[in-house]
């Protein structure tokens, strides 16, 4: 395994399970850049946790090697114990200590500093979760939201190296997931630490990643920048979890692919039958046509969506900017404005 | 769940039902004071043979005397006999007014050292008092011939006794009678100085000695006899002090009429059949105890016990004197 | 004030009357008492304060014992676990005078402890009495009242909890202290409570063990002395209450964590820990379990070599027994749920009251419990014909241990929350459907753990059975004390041993094999 001075969490060929069950996490690679956010994306049951927890020290892998801050935590001959990681983790529910106040619970981790040291610190992270109103209160009587800032406050106070966040949001409602996010990016952003963040929502990874690894089965399908997972996806099931995708049936010639939407021009050379990734916003209503039929319209003022069911009977999705232009029923022409696109060779 | 909850009140009901409307006309109700082990059979017996029925309450003497108190003072007798394992708990009861006269054909079936004088109550059965000892420790030969000697030196921190016991206490009652109370005071005082373990009864100081943890213990003779049935091979015996010794007084078992009785001639039945040569041939046989009754011999495992044992003591005094035995127990720092 | 919760109140404070009407009466009875000798209240300042030391010392290492031993069951890959978490409860099955006495025969020239003993190479002792013994034997027989209600609340414990505590920096012990000890630090206090009720109100096992308490003099004194005895039961009470009272302010006023556990803990790894940890479960094992039942079975074995047992006749008092045992549990759960449950939602006065006075009846010797209940039908004309019935002897049951089942309830009822409890009131009218679709199925494993520790005390209970029970009515603790009384020992063991059966049979179905299965 290479090492790089500005890597602070490295797998190699870690492998997790239990008994005779299937491995949990099957011989996965990763690295993570210092002072940068990767996410773990995958659907539940994928192992995303489960790695989070590995590198934790709250799981132990069957096999492979863990280094932190280029310090083997976790091979065959090491095991760290997860209280000298000096890692942060925040978890699914807060898990704040039900009896003691929001500034036992941020100190908690600082037993080590002198008191002064200590009540200076707990402030510090207080003005940075905003919650000095609350400090003295118990966790029982704060929202959902505030609790999860304590849990951050809490988890950042010892000034870990890394800090793990297991789907922190995931029991909190829409639009304060939302916020939470933003305020949590920012945050990370502020005091510049290494962060793993699971999660199985795409919008989440690309709005914390710096890069989000994609896992589904217990192994990593791909490593990258949202943009590059977005625009370039490794195969068609990545390309469809981190976005709302077409796979357009076409035939290949080379450098063009015609498709019931009209020619579409390949990213690389290809021949034959090939399933074409095409993005919702490459695609656009032109007027009415014999492309397909309007089955669904939702309206998003920024964008309209449109389902259309293609006259070789596929449904496409069409993300239109602009106008509203057809209703259910009506028969539509459709034009392709996208770049270059990918294609994969068709499975049958 | 439902179900075993169902069944269970309703056998809880029936069996309330039931025992509530028992004591008819041909039964007699007992309060014992003896344990089922020891007296079962003989009543099963009685009932075989005359057909009248028994309905027996068992506990511990004193707390049965307790209920009966209360009974009576809430005026009502649910009792017809009370069976005691001692004297000093129908000598309670008697000091209080609430039991009958026993018939005087009953009374007559034991000689008169063994019975109240003012008929309310008769023994039927009689426990020696004995020093148990172990026979690893000690040699026959080494023991005091009188209860007097455990005050010596030698038996310091060795001497078992049960003094919240209504079997202690009764003999120390009777020292009280035969000795004085200056002298039996003067004893208490010797052993507690003495530094005896206390137990809480006659089995476990026996228990005590077969595993070494004193070497002489005070109790009535037939605990050791049934602790050598359950394990033959415990070392374990009796010693009998001196004739005529305070510390070789015979206790009795006391059978007694509780007042407003429904059934006077049943009960008086009762106790005559446990005087009758079949029921002292049970307790002497089966219980190793001494029968009572004119005319009946010892078993023939025991030593032989002659009414002079006893020493004159005039039994009727066992009852009155048992608040004060306590005081003079607890004063001399037994804490009985 | 609506009319309703109105008539709630009055059966509360009924209910809570009911329960203290022993108290009561040993109160009158202390201070009516014809007082003829004087010196009695002096003779009593050494019993009491020997049975403070007693019960504070055995509660302390009972709760100490009782919570690392809830603590390697439930949170550690200890070897055996399912297998020690039903062994480690057994020793509740034993009433105390039959394990002080098995105990100490095992000491006996051939006994098992001694043969143990110098195989180890250890000299038997040739006295066991005293402060230390029974210190040593109540602990060993009383440390499963903490241990279950602590093992209860650990199986609730988020497991995030214990891992962020670990990620912060604290190591396993660390996070035990501060994270774990807190967060059952409530039950771990009731559950002392309870022990200290326990010694305090014990009579068969300091007896044996030669410490004198208090109810000791309650015993010896009962018939020669009724003034010092009922002081000396005032005085009991006296303890409890501030032992009571004190476990009251210790846990203040901590929320528990309500929030359900989501994932199922990760047990931590004991390694060469697992060496001392079953050298400590076989330990206690030993001396609470083993040591006993060793001489149980010699007793009963010898018994039926030469015959003497009768198993046959052992069938009707194990009737009585489980019915018995059964249905105080529920009639118990039936009567302190209620007020428990108020206590937890409403917390009035009336409801916190009842629940002392619920407590409380674990520290009168059952004895004590039996003359008040016999006085209270004797001379209450609507009732006196319940003298001596089953109803009576039940009711003596519940007051005396409605205490074992008032601390689960009122976790059980925590459970329903208020959230939960609304939204039922939205989708069933009916209150009774509410009760009996909702709030049971949520309160159940609590309540069965409750009931299920009513159902062990009251096949041990022995002085209220003799008293107060229908006249022939047997069960199996009055033919183990009338055989040990008088040194039946084989039968005494074959009572004692179905007694142990029985209990074992009827906690597995009803409570453990839920509990097992859940945390396997």
């Amino acid at each position: 395994m290479l090492e790089v001075d500005n890597v602070d969490v490295s797998l190699a060929h870690v492998t997790i399970g239990y008994g005779e069950t299937p491995d949990v996490v099957h011989n996965v690679s990763l690295t993570v850049p210092a002072c940068s956010t990767t996410v773990l994306l995958g659907p539940s049951g994928c192992g995303k946790t489960t790695l989070l927890r590995a590198i934790a020290g709250l799981e132990r892998p069957r096999s492979g090697a863990i280094w932190l801050r280029q310090q083997v935590v976790s091979d065959e001959s090491t095991w760290v114990p997860p209280e000298r990681r000096n890692l942060g983790m925040v978890f699914q529910d807060p898990a704040l200590f039900p009896h003691l106040t929001v500034r036992d619970n941020i100190g908690f981790g600082l037993r080590s500093l002198e008191r002064s040291a200590r009540v200076r610190r707990v402030d510090e992270m207080l003005d940075l979760v905003e919650l000095n109103d609350v400090a003295d209160r118990r966790p029982g009587s704060l929202s959902g939201g505030q609790q999860q800032r304590v849990a951050l406050a809490r988890s950042l106070a010892p000034r870990p190296g890394v800090l793990l966040l297991d789907e922190p949001f995931s029991a909190l409602d829409a639009s304060l997931r939302v916020q939470l996010r933003t305020e949590v990016a920012t945050i990370l952003a502020e005091i510049g630490v290494t962060a793993v963040f699971v999660t199985h929502d795409q919008d989440e990874a690309f709005a914390l990643g710096d890069a989000v690894a994609v896992m589904r089965g217990g192994v990593i399908e791909q490593v990258g920048r949202p943009e590059d997972l977005y625009r370039s996806p490794t195969n068609p099931w990545v390309a469809r979890f981190v976005g709302e995708a077409n796979l357009v049936r076409g035939v290949a010639d080379g450098t063009t692919a015609l498709t019931s939407v009209g020619p579409i021009a390949l990213r690389s050379p290809t021949a034959g039958n090939v399933d074409l990734l095409v993005r919702p916003e490459s695609l656009s209503i032109v007027g009415p046509g014999t492309h397909g039929v309007v089955a669904r319209v939702e309206y998003f003022g920024h964008d309209v969506r449109y389902e259309v069911v293609a006259s070789d009977g596929a449904m496409l999705v069409v993300r239109h900017q602009g106008d509203h232009r057809a209703s259910v029923g009506d028969r539509v022409e459709l034009a392709y404005r996208g770049d270059t696109s990918l294609a994969w060779t068709a499975a049958d | 769940m439902t179900v075993l909850v169902t069944t269970a009140l309703t056998t809880a009901l029936t069996t309330a039902g039931l025992y509530a409307c028992s004591g008819s006309a041909d039964s007699v109700t007992i309060y014992s004071g003896r344990t089922e082990d020891l007296i079962a059979p003989i009543l099963q017996e009685f009932t075989e043979s005359t057909g009248i029925k028994v309905e027996v309450k068992y506990g511990q003497s004193a707390d049965l005397a307790l209920l009966i108190e209360e009974e009576q003072a809430a005026g009502r007798t649910d009792v017809d006999v009370f069976l005691s394992q001692s004297p000093g708990s129908v000598g309670y009861l008697d000091q209080l007014g609430v039991l009958e006269s026993v018939p005087d054909e009953v009374l007559g079936l034991v000689p008169s050292e063994v019975r109240d004088d003012d008929s309310r109550w008769v023994g039927f059965s009689g426990r020696q008092r004995v020093l148990v000892y172990n026979t690893d420790v000690l040699a026959e030969t080494e023991l005091p011939s009188s209860v007097f000697e455990l005050t010596d030196e030698q038996w310091k921190g060795q001497i078992g006794i049960a003094p919240g016991n209504g079997s202690f206490q009764d003999f120390v009652t009777a020292m009280r009678v035969s000795e004085g109370d200056e002298a039996t005071a003067e004893w208490l005082a010797g052993i507690a100085a003495n530094d005896p373990l206390t137990y809480e009864n006659n089995t476990a100081i026996v228990a005590a000695a077969s595993r070494g943890e004193i070497e002489v213990g005070l109790v009535n003779h037939y605990y050791n006899y049934r602790a050598l049935a359950e394990d033959p091979s415990q070392t374990t015996a009796n010693h009998l002090f001196a004739e005529g010794d305070p510390g070789s007084l015979l206790i009795v078992t006391a059978a007694a009429i509780v007042k407003g009785s429904d059934h006077p001639t049943q009960a008086a039945e009762l106790i005559t059949f446990l005087l009758s040569e079949s029921g002292q041939a049970y307790f002497a046989e089966q219980t190793y105890e001494y029968p009572l009754a004119i005319g009946v011999a010892p078993p023939q495992n025991l030593p032989p016990l002659t009414f002079q044992d006893v020493g004159g003591i005039d039994f009727d005094q066992l009852g009155d004197g048992l608040a004060g035995t306590r005081q003079m127990i607890t004063d001399a720092g037994l804490d009985g | 004030m609506t009319t309703s919760t109105r008539a709630q109140q009055i059966l509360t404070g009924s209910i809570g009357l009911l329960f203290a009407s022993p108290m009561l009466f040993v109160l009158w009875r202390a201070i009516t008492a014809d007082r003829t000798s004087t010196a009695q209240f002096d003779d009593l300042i050494a019993p009491a304060w020997r049975t403070l030391l007693l019960a504070t010392l055995v509660s302390c290492s009972a709760m100490v014992l009782g919570t690392l031993l809830a603590w390697l069951l439930m949170r550690t890959d200890l070897a055996g676990r399912s297998w020690w978490r039903v062994v480690l409860i057994l020793p509740v099955v034993l009433p105390s005078f039959v394990g002080a006495t098995a105990f100490l025969a095992g000491l006996s020239p051939d006994g098992f402890l001694t043969s143990a003993l110098e195989f180890v190479g250890l000299d038997p002792p040739q006295r066991f009495r005293g402060l230390g013994p029974a210190w040593m034997l109540l602990t060993a027989f009383s440390y499963p009242f903490v241990l279950m209600p602590v093992s209860a609340r650990l199986a609730t414990l988020r497991p995030s909890l214990d891992e962020s505590a670990r990620l912060l920096g604290a190591s396993p012990w660390d996070s035990f202290i501060r994270i774990t000890v807190p967060h059952v630090r409530a039950a771990v206090i009731g559950g002392g409570l309870i022990v200290f009720l326990y010694v305090v109100s014990d009579f068969g096992a300091v007896q044996l063990l030669g410490y004198d308490t208090l109810t000791r003099v309650i015993f010896a004194t009962r018939q020669a002395d009724r003034a010092t005895s009922f002081t000396a039961a005032a005085l009991v009470l006296a303890l409890a209450a501030t032992a009571l009272l004190l476990s009251r302010t210790v846990v203040g006023d901590i929320e528990p964590d309500t929030v359900q556990t989501i994932r199922v803990a990760k047990r931590h790894h004991l390694g060469l820990g697992q060496i001392p940890a079953l050298l400590g479960c076989g330990l206690v094992t030993g001396i609470s379990v083993v040591a006993p039942l060793s001489s149980l079975l010699v007793w009963a074995g010898r018994g039926l070599r030469d015959g003497r047992i009768d198993i046959g006749d052992l069938l009707t008092p194990t009737g009585n027994s489980a019915i018995m045992g059964l249905g105080a549990a529920v009639v118990t759960l039936g009567i302190v749920a209620p007020v428990a449950a108020r206590t937890v939602r409403r917390g009035d006065a009336v409801s916190r009251l009842a629940g002392l006075a619920i407590v409380g009846g674990f520290a009168l010797p059952g004895i004590v419990i039996a003359l008040a209940l016999a006085v209270l039908t004797l001379n209450t004309p609507a009732i006196n014909a319940l003298y001596q019935t089953i109803p009576v002897l039940a009711l003596a049951y519940v007051i005396h241990f409605g205490s074992l089942a008032f601390g689960s309830s009122q976790d059980a009822a925590r459970a329903v929350s208020a959230v939960l409890r609304d939204s039922a009131r939205l989708l069933e009218r009916s209150a009774v459907r509410r009760l009996l679709h909702i709030d049971l199925p949520v309160m159940r494993t609590g309540l069965m753990s409750g009931g299920g520790l009513v159902m062990l005390a009251v096949l041990k209970e022995l002085p209220a059975t003799l008293l107060l029970s229908p006249i022939g009515f047997r069960t199996l603790a009055t033919e183990v004390w009338s055989a040990f009384e008088e040194g039946f020992y084989a039968d005494a063991a074959a009572a004692s041993l179905m007694l142990v059966t029985v209990s074992g049979v009827l906690t597995w179905f009803l409570v453990l094999r839920r509990v097992v299965a859940q945390s396997a």
